[in-house]
């Protein structure tokens, strides 16, 4: 098991490295100038030169990899183009903005869905399994723009019960760190963007849920606990829940991480200050350094989140303790 | 199967068999020389994306759609805008640019429209002549009348040139969209609209009072503030910012003349020195006096570090002096009418105490890199805080000689112009401070204490062309597809009718420049086709248009 | 004797889908969306980009729906019945290419990894975890950013992400099928490897093979659709997510409800479609779903 764990860890930070080689090599083949990748080209030629030399682009390419990967490493991201803030000091608001904003989302669907996948399971053909199906997987083809323009739409704009977007109302400054998030504003603002995510990746802890639930309760030993006489409620929630749960669990850090990839939309639309708002931004202002490291950070977090899903996937299934097992 | 259609040059460019070529000569001189009678080549206009501005791309797919009815293949190319500035302000590569010359106050003299536009010597890396125009007749008189000091006469000059860049078309002028910005009545009253920049004017900032609420003013703007620089600064929206925090020695009267803001009064000494007394019992914000030591530190350090906005005018300024307590003297290379009006009242003084530093103390390379994340001025405005990408606070600065009559200015991002519009009629906000989508204003004018409005702007949106490119480089051609757009539909469709037509590269709107008798061509396919003919282009069977043979 | 293999193959599919109420809707949605696409520019009324009058001459901004404008008008006054129907063609177009290469990308990674295993099954799988560590739409952007606006990336870039999903799939159950005995005897029989894979192997993935071309398809066009929404997209070629972007930064959201409805209802409807077929097909590949 051990041995498992550290071999993934390892894969890990290998995986790490080659996503982040895949970046550098992107920015390079890029047409046009490669140096506009640090270099903000609206600065006069004697600036830009210093520039270029300050970061290294007037030498030979593996030493430019070399002090990419050495940036990298000490946290010294650049400097954006647009704001000429340390890009590092940018992303490490917007990261807890995205956070924030992400564990609300998965927490509601995955509480949610397992609920639902549940009863579902339990009243299997029932109305509610066949509708439940359905708008579920109705909800995963409609794109997170179409459910939350409509949300915008009627429960912003119609009705006025949310508010249309960004964090807070306009004047009322949030309290920084952990109390923004008693904060009854930011809450407001957090439940359209939060539910937009949530129903669009609802019908994946559902349905494996139901599916889980229908395979465990199929087994010798819940039969047996029926026929000792256990109320059926008993038996859904002690027994089969509890056993159903483990496929739901490991799928959820691989949901999350995609999750956080689809993030950009979700912001876009409220306005919600993220990375993923900020990947946006950055992308389209070419403001090389913000793009390059909010990208790499999105990707670190689902890579990590990836590591969980095996690590817990190998901790949690008894059917598995072969190293590797999942082979 | 899609939309993908490669052209000849396109092909040149992507195959770069004529990189070393290019690199010799520039791009524009690549493409020069056309075989005479080959197919005129199909170009691309290129503009910003529609995340920036929704009315660019749509326009340059009109213009590309009336192009094509002459038998001209041209092909809308919105791309995101820095890159359109790498391409074609720095790098000249482009075939046609339809872009938004703002009227910014700092371009109500018109300097900067027929000198900056249209000298040749701005044809420069940077430059605001990247068409690559040249004409010793305009160049003559758009250097007249930099030097001419006499308002009557220069306005001759002035009269004079905007008929020959009109003639010279380098600069298709589409149209003076209008400043449309909205307000709530309810909320705030004592709104001072201005010349190119509406309600969102530093008059507006200071004279505006608030009706109801704590006494801030929330404004909403649609995309996030960029940095608060003031060396730095050089889009509009900066200079809205900065102008509240920064004084300047001048400031741009809501009539478009320069009124004495920090400098108390100047005398002309003689045409080449100007002596400015700077006001007395100023303060910054952090409590230091601010002294004629400041002034000329300011003039030094952008000189210095090449303020990008101000670079061109600063290079004319010989010596910077304070002379006595509270004079300053400035002396410049050559004579320069817009000295006043273009420079000193945009220039934003600096506190030489916290500077001087920069960026030698600070972790930076350069002050152009500089974030300064807490502004100090000594404008009417303190700085309060900013929450990057999302909120800037404001508050009035009492010690100031005109102080602001609101307690502050809130200013919040929303993430679209339609976001901004709904948090106006919520009441959510109080105005807006740049534009407002046209089509948006319509909408919003009828909710009940609300005043939507266009206002008169002396920005235009224009067409400008490659003139070092065939055929962009015949002055008839040019001439010829000013009377193909169809601007009146442009504006009805595009522009929801907030906006006139477009002629002469100064404004009607900016009245005391503006040349009544330029007029904008008749949008006539017909005489087209005959200024082309008689210049000698040809028709295919296909109903393409060929170069003179 | 081929065609009639062929034939059955169809016939089965057919049986598949027929015997899901879900499928079948799906099917038929798939349907008409292939006949539109097919025939789009013959069936739009109105040219893409052309701003219309109204019979009184006047230019029709904003119309709702009507006879004259059966899905009603933009605020360019352009029709959009017209842009939807040359939007599902380009919609379905990318849908297409990208679904059919990310699932050959993705099925011969699958299938070398999991016949040959060792090293190059190591090779393979450590590339798809990078591949799997690739925020999806922010690769999208950034490519689309960095290399421009054109169709072709777009493609180009589903395509490089999306093929990861099947090949691990695919790879798990040609490990599963490797061990089987006739494969093993074909081994003995000293067929040739390549033979085996796409002689034996294939065959026997071809119901998961339709499951994740369905999901790949389904995916891309969720993920167009995005990145046309945040304006990541060719101007020149109009796909729905396109169309909801203009209505995005045209700032109508509040009152153009026809000009939201059509487009997304469409990609709903594509998506579910191939949704509700996958379902279908796992039903196949998993009975245990429907027995119950």
């Amino acid at each position: 098991m051990q041995e498992f764990i550290i071999r993934r860890i390892i894969y890990t930070i290998f995986t790490i490295f080659a996503v982040a080689t895949i970046l550098f090599c992107i920015f390079r083949i890029m047409p046009g100038d490669p140096t506009a990748q640090v270099i903000s080209p609206a600065l006069d030629e004697a600036a830009q030169a210093r520039l270029k030399e300050a970061f290294g682009l007037d030498k030979p390419v593996y030493i430019q990899y070399a002090l990419y990967l050495k940036g990298l490493v000490t946290l010294e991201w650049g400097r954006s183009f647009t704001t000429s803030k340390p890009v590092f000091e940018i992303l490490k608001y917007r990261f807890w903005n995205t956070v924030f904003l992400m564990g609300a989302a998965m927490g509601f669907t995955l509480l949610l869905g397992t609920a639902l996948g549940m009863v579902m399971a339990w009243k299997r053909g029932g109305p509610l399994d066949v509708s439940a199906t359905v708008s579920a997987l109705v909800l995963q083809s409609a794109p997170p723009f179409v459910t939350g323009i409509l949300f915008l739409m009627i429960l912003s704009y119609k009705l006025d019960i949310f508010p249309t977007g960004g964090m807070s109302t306009p004047g009322e400054r949030l309290p920084p760190g952990i109390a923004m998030l008693f904060n009854k504003d930011f809450l407001l603002h957090l439940i359209l963007p939060a539910i937009t995510t949530a129903f669009y990746y609802l019908a994946t802890p559902m349905l494996i849920m139901r599916d889980s639930m229908l395979e465990v309760t199929g087994s010798d030993y819940i039969e047996l606990a029926q026929a000792k006489g256990l109320s059926p409620g008993t038996v859904m929630i002690k027994h089969a829940a509890r056993n159903a749960l483990l496929p739901v669990f490991t799928v959820s850090s691989v949901l999350i991480g995609f999750a956080l990839g689809g993030q950009v939309i979700v912001e876009t639309v409220f306005s919600w200050p993220g990375m993923g708002l900020l990947m946006v931004e950055a992308a389209s202002a070419h403001d090389y350094p913000v793009a390059q490291a909010t990208f790499l950070l999105l990707a670190v977090l689902i890579i990590v989140l990836n590591l969980l899903a095996d690590i817990s996937y190998c901790y949690l299934d008894p059917r598995i303790s072969v190293p590797g097992g999942k082979k | 199967m899609f939309n993908n259609q490669i052209g000849r040059r396109e092909f040149l460019k992507i195959t770069g068999g004529t990189i070393g070529a290019s690199m010799l000569t520039g791009p524009g001189a690549l493409f020069a020389a056309p075989a005479p009678g080959a197919l005129v080549d199909p170009m691309k206009i290129m503009t910003a994306t529609a995340t920036m501005d929704p009315v660019r791309p749509e326009v340059a797919r009109v213009c590309s759609e009336a192009f094509k009815k002459i038998g001209w293949d041209v092909a809308a190319n919105p791309i995101d805008y820095n890159q359109n500035v790498q391409k074609v302000i720095m790098e000249h590569d482009y075939d046609m640019w339809f872009v938004m010359l703002s009227g910014a106050s700092l371009r109500i003299d018109p300097n900067v429209f027929l000198y900056q536009v249209h000298h040749s010597s701005q044809f420069r890396k940077g430059g605001y002549n990247w068409e690559g125009f040249s004409d010793p007749k305009i160049d003559s008189l758009v250097e007249a009348q930099q030097k001419e000091m006499d308002v009557e006469k220069r306005q001759q000059i002035v009269n004079e040139a905007q008929v020959l860049c009109h003639e010279a078309q380098s600069n298709n002028v589409i149209a003076y969209m209008q400043m449309t910005s909205a307000y709530r009545s309810d909320r705030i009253k004592n709104v001072v609209p201005m010349l190119g920049e509406g309600t969102g004017s530093f008059w507006t900032d200071i004279n505006m009072e608030v009706i109801k609420g704590d006494g801030y003013v929330k404004t909403a703007r649609p995309s996030p503030l960029k940095k608060l620089n003031p060396v730095a600064a050089k889009d509009t929206t900066e200079f809205m910012e900065l102008r509240m925090i920064y004084d300047t020695l001048f400031r741009i009267g809501p009539d478009g003349s320069p009124r004495p803001w920090a400098a108390e009064s100047y005398k002309m000494v003689d045409p080449l020195t100007i002596d400015l007394a700077i006001r007395k019992n100023m303060k910054w914000h952090d409590g230091e006096p601010f002294t004629a030591e400041d002034v000329k530190f300011t003039f030094d350090y952008s000189i210095k570090w090449k303020a990008p906005f101000f670079n061109s005018i600063l290079q004319k300024i010989d010596t910077v002096e304070v002379i006595g307590k509270h004079g300053v003297r400035i002396k410049l290379k050559e004579t320069y009418a817009p000295l006043i009006s273009n420079l000193l009242g945009g220039l934003f003084m600096l506190p030489k105490h916290i500077w001087k530093d920069i960026p030698e103390k600070m972790d930076v390379e350069d002050p152009l890199n500089f974030p300064n994340e807490t502004p100090v001025g000594s404008g009417p405005f303190k700085f309060d805080y900013w929450d990057r990408g999302r909120e800037i606070k404001v508050s009035a600065f009492t010690h100031h000689f005109n102080p602001p009559k609101c307690a502050g200015i809130i200013g919040t991002v929303y993430g679209s112009h339609d976001a901004v519009a709904a948090a106006i009629e919520k009441g959510e906000c109080d105005r807006n401070r740049y534009i407002l989508k046209p089509s948006l204003l319509l909408d919003l004018a009828k909710i009940k204490g609300v005043v939507a409005k266009g206002y008169p702007n002396h920005g235009f949106y224009t067409l400008t062309y490659n003139c070092l490119r065939a055929p962009l480089n015949d002055p008839q051609f040019r001439k010829a597809m000013a009377h193909v757009i169809p601007k009146e539909l442009i504006i009805e469709a595009i522009l929801s009718g907030l906006a006139d037509v477009g002629g002469s590269v100064i404004a009607p709107a900016n009245k005391f420049w503006h040349n009544p008798a330029v007029k904008s061509f008749p949008n006539d396919i017909v005489k087209a086709r005959d200024i082309l003919a008689k210049a000698g282009y040809t028709w295919d069977k296909k109903g393409k248009m060929h170069y003179p043979g | 004797m081929k065609f009639s293999i062929l034939k059955d193959f169809f016939i089965g599919q057919y049986k598949i889908i027929r015997g899901n109420r879900f499928g079948m809707f799906g099917a038929v949605i798939l349907l008409f969306f292939g006949i539109v696409a097919l025939l789009a520019p013959y069936i739009a009324p109105h040219e893409l980009w052309e701003s219309l009058r109204d019979s009184n001459g006047k230019l029709a901004i904003l119309r709702q729906p009507s006879l004259e404008f059966p899905m009603g008008t933009t605020a360019m006054g352009r029709d959009i019945l017209s842009q939807m129907i040359l939007a599902t063609r380009t919609t379905v177009m990318i849908g297409l290419i990208s679904g059919l290469v990310s699932i050959i990308i993705g099925a011969n990674i699958g299938l070398l990894a999991g016949y040959y295993g060792g090293k190059l099954d190591e090779i393979c799988m450590r590339f798809t975890d990078i591949i799997y560590g690739m925020p999806f739409l922010p690769f999208l952007i950034v490519l689309i950013s960095l290399f421009g606006r054109n169709i072709w990336f777009v493609i180009i870039a589903i395509c490089c992400i999306i093929w990861r999903t099947s090949a691990r799939v695919i790879r798990a159950q040609v490990m599963s099928i490797r061990q089987r005995q006739y494969i093993q005897a074909a081994k003995a029989r000293g067929c040739s490897d390549t033979r085996i894979i796409y002689g034996h192997i294939m065959p026997n993935i071809l119901p998961l093979l339709l499951l994740y071309t369905a999901f790949n398809i389904a995916w891309s066009v969720l993920a167009e659709a995005g990145a046309s929404f945040l304006g990541f997209s060719d101007p020149n070629n109009i796909t729905w997510g396109g169309m909801l972007y203009n209505l995005w930064i045209s700032g109508k959201i509040r009152t153009a409800w026809w000009w939201f409805a059509s487009p997304s209802i469409c990609i709903i409807l594509l998506v579910s479609a191939l949704v509700f077929i996958s379902r279908a097909y796992e039903e196949v590949a998993n009975p245990r779903l429907k027995q119950r």
